[in-house]
């Protein structure tokens, strides 16, 4: 199997999962590493280092993970899509509805590159068995979805490029709620009503720190987000309410372990009386300890570059529905953005 | 690896009612004297890694039980060959009595508690794993025919069949004939093999879940349940335990026993095994020793059924209950 050439440009916290993710897979070889501080890259024989991202896309690699700054997503995507590059580009996908738009232009433009972009949460294990007994229909359909996702900020948050809003366009909806509504778009395929308060108040930054979402579909199907930065402790909790049960993925399995064990309770109705409901429902309750959505992920877009077929999850539509949505979201609730669209 | 947590309100009562436990129990002493005891036995070392040393030894109903040195397994030996085995669950008045009036007087509990929870088990681990769509699937060494009946209600899309099934023909379900391998499965033709407890009473474990690996094609699953040597309630009761009756119990392996077991078959990985049993105290409060003073304090003096459920959960979240469940995935060439 001809072993498929890879760059990395931007060597932050995603830069290096990717490289361990490519380095672990005997299909996939790592040729280049661009970042402006070299200095913090670790040599290896047969890496290339270099500051500058168009050595990496000029290059003969066959793949590019863009994991940048938002700001930088759009044009260093587009560039590697125009010469014949696979792109695997992280989260959020630029900084506005239009950047996703011009990045799937240059999709359209280049039918033989595939545009992947990273909405890892789809492929954490604790979504994946919930999205299995959802679509299993043994619970029935769902009704509403409720989400927590937050952290706690800490010493360097202060200094974080994501505050500025030049570079990141958003705050923590964008930065971290984007994953959220994501998965509620990958439960429910999309919303018709959008509701949002977002505020600044805490941190005071031209991004916010706090945002209250609340959606709806054509079916009458409710979600509800609260995205923050001001929760103190890294918090992922995404409730599903269906007909005949209820499913919560709480915890994330992370490098850190910041977020707590990730599980999956599974809960079926079982009182009409509502007395006894009160009291303890039969629950499962699944442990996972291995978190392989990195993995999962870099999989498909590997197989669909060696298959030539299209990418089918965390398509460059997926990430346009969800920066449509955050985009509502600014827009309805009134908040200041200082990256404005274009039309 | 996965593992799950379950709270249940299983009663031990609903589904193993005195009264037809012990005519089982009866009925059952009398078959194996007469079929197991009167034929030829073999002595077997640990069922999984061969080894002849043993921790200790106790009788049950006339056959022998072993605990192995280095895994802690519980096996019987010496024990009878595959074919009295077989002959023994097809003329076997205990398991005809067990297919018919036990069965039919603790249906409803059983169908709620545990069959339907255990398919949507397999369902669900199926829906994550393998691609949507037909799904073939085939239980092992069936001793009963709750889950074939219901299965293809339960699991989508499946169609699914009976391998070896130690049922006499005259006894099941029409309906469910057509569904029977008698002569095993074809090799990589399977997304699913079930094996419910099939390891227990296999005479020869290693081998049943090589022809469970062979069975699945690449990528497929195999479910296993199975009482555990290692958890809460043999460790306490030991011997004194109810769960071990021969022959149907002939081997417990312990939680490493198990994990040695599959990956000395190789090629399987383990993606869930979760202990998630609910019996385990209150099997062990009816039989508690005296001695154990910390136990009898805590399940029957402090009288607090939320340190009880607090215990119980404890015992599946690391793994330390009786009742055990697996899903083996095997790994794609």
């Amino acid at each position: 199997m001809k072993l498929l050439k890879c760059g990395i440009i931007g060597y932050g916290y995603m830069g290096e999962i990717r490289r361990r993710i490519i380095e672990g897979r005997p299909d996939l070889s790592l040729d280049w590493i661009c970042d402006p501080d070299i200095d913090k890259i670790p040599s290896q024989p047969g890496i290339q280092i270099t500051k500058e991202a168009n050595q990496v896309i000029d290059s003969d690699v066959d793949l590019v993970f863009i994991c940048t700054p938002n700001d930088l997503i759009p044009d260093l995507t587009i560039k590697c899509l125009d010469l014949k590059k696979h792109v695997f580009c992280e989260k959020p996908p630029g900084r506005t509805v239009n950047d996703v738009r011009r990045m799937q232009e240059a999709e359209k433009r280049n039918p033989s590159g595939k545009l992947m972009f990273g909405f890892n949460h789809r492929y954490h294990p604790g979504i994946m068995k919930a999205k299995a007994i959802v679509d299993s229909g043994r619970l029935g359909k769902i009704l509403t979805l409720r989400g927590l996702y937050g952290k706690s900020g800490g010493k360097s948050f202060p200094d974080s490029w994501r505050n500025d809003v030049s570079i990141s366009g958003g705050g923590i909806l964008l930065d971290q709620g984007i994953h959220m509504l994501d998965l509620f778009n990958f439960f429910l395929g999309g919303f018709t009503s959008v509701k949002s308060f977002i505020s600044n108040a805490h941190w005071g930054f031209d991004v916010e720190d706090n945002a209250v979402v609340i959606l709806q579909t054509g079916n009458d199907q409710l979600a509800m987000l609260h995205s923050s930065a001001t929760f103190w402790k890294h918090m992922f909790q995404l409730t599903v309410i269906l007909e005949e049960g209820y499913l919560t993925v709480e915890g994330l399995l992370s490098k850190t372990g910041s977020y707590g064990r990730e599980t999956l309770t599974i809960g079926r109705r079982q009182f009409e009386d509502e007395a006894e409901a009160i009291g303890n429902p039969s629950e499962e309750i699944v442990y996972f300890d291995r978190d392989l959505s990195w993995d999962l992920e870099v999989e498909k877009f590997v197989e669909s570059i060696r298959n030539n077929t299209p990418i089918v999850e965390s398509t460059s539509a997926d990430a346009l529905n969800v920066m449509e949505l955050i985009s509502n979201c600014y827009k309805e609730s009134g908040f200041p953005t200082y990256v404005k669209e274009p039309y | 690896m996965e593992r799950a947590i379950i709270h249940s309100d299983l009663a031990r009562e609903a589904i193993q009612p005195p009264s037809l436990l012990n005519k089982y129990l009866d009925l059952l002493q009398s078959d194996i004297n007469k079929l197991l005891l009167k034929k030829p036995l073999e002595d077997v070392g640990c069922p999984v890694c061969g080894e002849i040393a043993r921790r200790e030894s106790f009788q049950k109903m006339g056959m022998t039980f072993n605990v192995s040195k280095k895994l802690g397994n519980i096996y019987i030996s010496p024990r009878p060959s595959p074919q009295d085995l077989r002959e023994f669950y097809l003329e076997s008045s205990a398991r005809k009595f067990w297919l018919t009036e036990f069965w039919n007087n603790t249906y409803d509990q059983r169908i709620a508690k545990v069959v339907i929870p255990q398919l949507e088990w397999v369902n669900d681990s199926i829906m994550e794993h393998i691609s949507r769509g037909p799904v073939e699937v085939t239980e092992m060494l069936a001793n009963n025919w709750g889950y074939a009946s219901l299965a293809e209600g339960v699991i989508a899309d499946a169609r699914y069949h009976l391998a070896s099934p130690l049922v006499p023909d005259a006894l099941l379900p029409a309906t469910l004939r057509e569904n029977v391998w008698p002569e095993g499965v074809e090799n990589e033709s399977q997304d699913a093999v079930l094996m419910f407890e099939a390891l227990d009473r296999s005479t020869d474990p290693q081998q049943t879940l090589s022809d469970a690996k062979a069975a699945l094609k690449s990528g497929g699953l195999c479910f296993i349940t199975c009482l555990l040597s290692s958890g809460f309630e043999p460790q306490i009761l030991r011997e004194e335990s109810d769960i071990f009756i021969p022959p149907e119990r002939m081997n417990l392996l312990s939680y490493e026993g198990m994990v040695q077991l599959v990956e000395g078959i190789g090629g399987l990985d383990i993606v869930e095994f979760s202990t998630p049993g609910v019996l385990d105290i209150q099997n062990v409060i009816e039989k508690l020793p005296g001695r154990e003073r910390f136990l009898n304090y805590i399940f029957k003096e402090r009288s607090d059924t939320g340190v009880v459920r607090s215990f119980q959960e404890f015992l599946q979240l690391n793994r330390l209950a009786t009742f055990g469940r697996l899903v083996l995935k095997k790994r794609s060439v």
